[in-house]
């Protein structure tokens, strides 16, 4: 048996927050928080209370919360404190030397999953907010917390459970002139449209590993442009070899940067040959396998050029709905021909200078708008590993269904116990993305819709 | 202070306590004496409802019933008036025999059987008042009581050691007509008082439930001229594999009995409006009647009520007797007064003279929470008490027969003092009963159905003999010529398999691959030109083969589906062998939801499997209890505590 014992951590919003909050969960959690503060009137469970801390006395406010009406189910108080983690930091010491264990991560989200305060894709959407390291994985996060997964399962559910009802009736019926049984034709239109329902989504949904990763970002130009002295000027030292001979840049390198929304994995591509000689394959080979996997391309031109712009990768990127940005570097020094130079730029530039650090912070500024447009767009859902199995064997069972119907509909229903194997598959899979889906709830569909029994 | 000394005693003599009854029997023969105590020893064996046995899962249940060696299956098959396969248009596993009987035949049958057959059975005319037990010290047992035998109304009393209680409708039964209630679980017989006081003062919780049963008429009366005429099968299929063979006890050829159709007329709008002026005097809508009833079975006031967009409902008139004029008219189960009920009937066409021999009622009865038996079908508080049939809530005589055969079985288990049997949801649809009952208090009268069984393509009527016969041999039950048969079965299938591999096309492909295609019958091999065909050849010709071909043919064609309800079984089976103590206490977990635990305190279920199909049960419920049962200390690492928290 464990130890009820009683956790406690920090849980404020990282960084310049006005309040921060020490949490604690546990049996022993109302006690340990009140042996904190002046004392308080502990009748009155989710409510604010006014106090002063002991040690130092500022004033602080208290919420207790009484098992099961909290977040992990157990008794739980929160110490609302002024100002930043420093004093949270100083009153977490004295509550742990009070007797309460420094959670450990995810723990809070564990407890609440244990007792049943949330289904499995909200604890997930809980777990995956505390190991969030950037704005999208937070988005998704929330995403999964708010349910949205959950809810996508329950309609699929619906669905499904609603065919095989329908075919269960069928079968277990067969002699109930009540029962309109569903046409084969209609059957398998609903399976076809579930299934292309499930792909979408699988097309259209975001790996969560993927989030995981940084986004990318791809310096795109010709040959000595500056694109490695951008990529040191950002990452604010060298981690790519900077030369005056063109073509210095042989591999993709990358290097972490930091923007506004978080941290970027920034790549500097090899820089786009003329002729490609051998050499030049493989790297156009490399930057190109970059490009695929980039959220945003940023082409950079020479300032001081007037040079004709990359139209071929530009255009690659527009077509794969890439986000790009453009950028003139080298801002610093004269241009050749500035005049024409921007005349023939047909898009918004930014300018910058590597060298004289100049329009960096803007660069950064636009590389995360661009990452925020780009992820934000089309990704409803998120799919762990494990949610993408079970919709990968939901499919398959699907499929499965999908075949027998396809090669002669109307004999394929002389076999429903076989199409009824695979709904009830497909149903268990979307089932356990979730929860579980009982028999019961298939007759009960069936005694509903239909006038049963002699 | 006993009169009479017995081992088992049987209470209750219909579906369930003939099944008992015959299964105690014949396991403890020379070691043991069995008590059958009915109210009516003419009763035994009785059809209180409609005169049919099987139906789509139910006729699997009586096929398996028959391969351990129960006696239904040879009680139908000797006096079945029609015989039906159900869904022969589909595939096979949901294919079901279904026989209308000969009502007075059939318990005259199940009587015969127990009286020529059962030489250690004892037909004991009363009724029982009162269960008598003592302390139980075994320390193996975690029930208070253990029992001591029973005493009847009359005074008498009877020893025995097993009791298997199977009152039906009996307990505490009382029938409602209109505003007329009588006390008595069927028209002209009593109510089981005692019996049910007895059982409460042990500590029993009961429940009440309730059934309906429709009118019935005379033939004579009926004008048969507009109606439909349902015939049985040309070809009728006996239920029993020995039917038809010198082993049977009954039937040694087959069909016994002539043949008769069954008729098909309709409810009408005429109806429909006389039941809705009417329903302020149907109990079950005045408030009479607070108990649930089934909704597959619905009284045609509850379907006129609840598909009021319907215009006609189906009624099947079957005959009830070859001897008798009776006529059962299914699909108007009724407790409406006899008037309403009388102008129903005339409005329906082909019954506007019909003579009402017998009214419809509703009947309400005792049923005990399952949560109060195991799987075997003892009582947890009492050793040595085994219920089955409707006082576990049940509806049907086939549900009724396979706990019936179940108790009997773990009565005699008792006595001989040999470990407890029970059957799995893998290995019959009696499994799937059975745990269904130990895992969910039925709301209402429970039925059996083919999508209740997720292993429902391993479950056929083809197979029952390959999954239970051995099992039946093993408890001394199932006769040594059906084990025999078997045997010789197993032998020709892989014979016909191995022929069917070594047979090729023209093309290459072997002959066992072109019979798995849905659409070819292994019969079109006789005019398929093969290859390496020496050994098929014989065997397509030999017509004692047939029914081999056919179940070749069937496991071929579900292989794949079988191989993935083979790999659930297996995930099935590592929930089921994680075991939980008998004296565990749940009410320490505090962290289960109240919910969670006041189920898992109510059914203290015996496995983690069935502690998973519980009502009101979530993963994380199963998981936390896991995490108990595997005495983890802390509960620190929610990576390994709940695994499936990502990333």
């Amino acid at each position: 048996m464990y130890e009820h014992d009683t956790i406690a951590a920090i849980s404020s919003p990282v960084g310049s927050a006005r309040r921060s909050i020490v949490r604690l969960s546990g049996p022993d959690s109302w006690r340990i928080a009140g042996s904190q503060v002046t004392p308080v009137k502990t009748s009155h469970a989710r409510r604010w209370l006014s106090t002063t801390l002991l040690h130092p006395p500022v004033s602080a406010g208290l919420i207790l919360f009484k098992s099961p009406h909290s977040f992990t189910g157990e008794d739980s108080a929160e110490l609302h404190l002024p100002g930043g983690t420093t004093l949270a930091q100083m009153v977490l010491e004295a509550v742990l030397a009070a007797g309460a264990r420094q959670a450990e991560p995810g723990e809070f989200s564990a407890r609440a999953f244990l007792h049943g305060k949330c289904d499995l894709t909200k604890a997930e959407g809980i777990a995956a907010t505390i190991g969030a390291e950037n704005e999208r994985q937070l988005r998704a996060a929330a995403a999964l917390r708010d349910g949205a997964l959950h809810r996508w399962c329950q309609t699929l559910c619906d669905q499904l459970g609603n065919m095989l009802a329908m075919v269960e009736a069928g079968i277990d019926f067969s002699d109930e002139p009540d029962v309109s049984f569903i046409s084969p034709a209609e059957l398998q239109r609903q399976v076809t449209a579930i299934t292309a329902d499930i792909a979408r989504a699988q097309t259209h949904a975001v790996q969560w590993e993927t989030l995981d990763t940084l986004p990318a970002v791809v310096l795109l130009g010709r040959p000595n442009v500056g694109k490695s002295s951008l990529l040191n000027a950002l990452a604010g030292h060298d981690r790519a070899i900077v030369s005056p001979i063109a073509g210095t840049t042989r591999d993709a390198v990358s290097t972490v940067i930091q923007t506004p929304v978080g941290q970027v994995r920034l790549v500097d591509a090899a820089g786009v040959e003329e002729s490609p000689t051998a050499l030049a394959t493989l790297m156009n080979e490399a930057r190109h396998t970059a490009m695929a996997r980039a959220d945003c391309v940023v082409v950079v031109t020479d300032g001081t050029e007037n040079q004709p712009t990359l139209d071929l990768l530009a255009n690659t990127a527009a077509v794969s709905g890439m986000a790009t940005l453009w950028v003139r570097n080298k801002c610093d020094q004269p241009a050749d021909d500035a005049g024409t130079a921007s005349a023939s730029a047909p898009h918004a530039c930014l300018h910058t200078s590597a060298l004289a650090q100049l329009g960096l912070d803007e660069l950064r500024v636009a590389i995360g708008q661009a990452i925020t447009n780009a992820s934000g767009a089309e990704a409803t859902l998120t799919l762990n590993r494990r949610h993408r199995q079970w919709l990968a064997a939901a499919t398959s069972a699907l499929h499965s269904a999908q075949q027998m119907l396809a090669a002669n509909p109307e004999s394929a229903m002389r076999y429903p116990e076989l199409i009824a194997s695979d709904l009830r598959l497909a149903l268990d899979a979307v089932g356990n993305i979730s929860g579980l889906v009982s028999p019961d709830e298939v007759l009960g569909k069936i005694f509903s819709s239909f006038c049963i029994g002699k | 202070m006993f009169d009479t000394n017995f081992d088992v005693i049987v209470i209750g003599g219909g579906h369930a306590g003939a099944e008992a009854a015959w299964a105690a029997s014949h396991i403890l023969g020379v070691r043991g004496r069995v008590a059958l105590v009915t109210m009516d020893a003419a009763a035994i064996g009785r059809m209180s409802c409609n005169p049919a046995i099987g139906g789509l899962a139910k006729g699997q249940m009586v096929r398996e019933i028959d391969a351990l060696g129960g006696l239904m299956a040879h009680a139908i098959d000797a006096t079945g008036i029609q015989f039906r396969m159900l869904n022969k248009s589909k595939g096979p596993a949901v294919q079901s025999p279904r026989a209308q009987a000969d009502k007075y035949r059939y318990a005259a049958a199940v009587g015969k059987l127990l009286r020529d057959r059962c030489p250690n059975l004892f037909i004991v005319v009363g009724i029982v008042d009162k269960l008598v037990t003592e302390p139980c010290n075994q320390p193996d047992h975690l029930a208070q009581q253990r029992m001591t035998g029973v005493v009847l109304e009359s005074g008498q009393r009877l020893s025995g050691r097993a009791v298997v209680v199977t009152t039906g409708t009996f307990l505490r039964a009382l029938m409602h007509t209109g505003e007329a209630k009588t006390p008595g679980g069927r028209v002209g017989e009593q109510s089981a008082v005692g019996l049910s006081a007895s059982l409460k003062s042990l500590g029993f919780e009961l429940g009440r439930l309730k059934t309906g049963t429709p009118p019935r008429i005379a033939r004579a009366s009926i004008d048969f001229s507009s109606l439909e005429t349902q015939p049985g099968d040309d070809h009728p299929q006996p239920f029993s594999d020995l039917t038809a063979t010198p082993h049977s006890p009954l039937a040694l050829g087959f069909p016994v009995l002539p043949q008769v159709p069954c008729y098909i007329t309709y409810t009408n709008e005429k109806v429909h409006a006389l039941i809705r002026a009417n329903l302020h005097r149907a109990p079950m809508y005045s408030g009479q009647i607070q108990s649930r009833g089934p909704r597959y079975c619905p009284s045609i006031e509850d379907k006129v009520v609840r598909f009021a967009d319907k215009t006609q409902h189906q009624i099947f008139l079957e005959p009830e007797s070859l001897d008798t004029d009776e006529m059962y008219c299914n699909g108007i189960s009724t407790s409406l007064p006899k008037d309403v009920q009388e102008q129903i009937v005339h409005s329906i066409a082909g019954l506007e003279h019909a003579v009402i021999l017998r009214w419809g009622y509703a009947v309400e009865y005792d049923f005990s929470p399952t949560h109060q038996i195991d799987a075997t079908l003892e009582t947890r508080l009492v050793h040595g008490l085994f219920f089955a049939g409707q006082i576990n809530g049940t509806s049907g005589y086939e549900e009724a027969a396979g706990q019936g055969l179940i108790a009997g079985i773990n009565a005699a288990q008792t006595i001989a003092a040999k470990p407890a049997f029970t059957l799995m949801r893998d290995q019959a649809y009696i499994g799937v009963m059975i745990d269904d009952l130990v895992t969910k208090t039925p709301t209402e009268p429970y039925r059996m159905f083919t999508s209740r069984a997720e292993f429902r393509l391993t479950l056929r009527s083809d197979n029952v003999d390959q999954r239970l016969t051995p099992i039946g041999e093993k408890l001394g039950l199932a006769q040594s010529a059906r084990v025999a048969r078997l045997r010789h079965k197993l032998d020709a299938m892989q014979r016909v398999a191995d022929a069917l591999q070594q047979a090729t096309s023209l093309s290459g492909t072997s002959a066992f691959e072109l019979i798995r295609r849905p659409y070819i019958a292994w019969q079109s091999l006789t005019s398929t030109p093969l290859r390496h065909e020496e050994a098929l050849r014989p065997l397509l010709c030999d017509a004692s083969l047939t029914s081999i071909f056919d179940q070749v043919q069937i496991e071929a064609r579900y292989q794949g589906y079988i191989a993935r309800e083979k790999r659930s079984v297996e995930r099935m089976h590592d929930l089921e062998d994680k075991l939980i103590p008998p004296d565990f206490n749940f009410a320490n977990i505090t962290e289960l939801r109240a919910e969670a635990r006041q189920s898992l305190q109510r059914f203290r279920p015996r496995t983690i499997g069935q502690a998973s199909r519980l009502e009101g049960m979530t993963p994380s419920d199963i998981t936390i209890l896991m995490i108990y049962l595997g005495g983890r200390r802390r509960l620190a690492r929610p990576r390994t505590t709940a695994p499936e928290i990502a990333p």
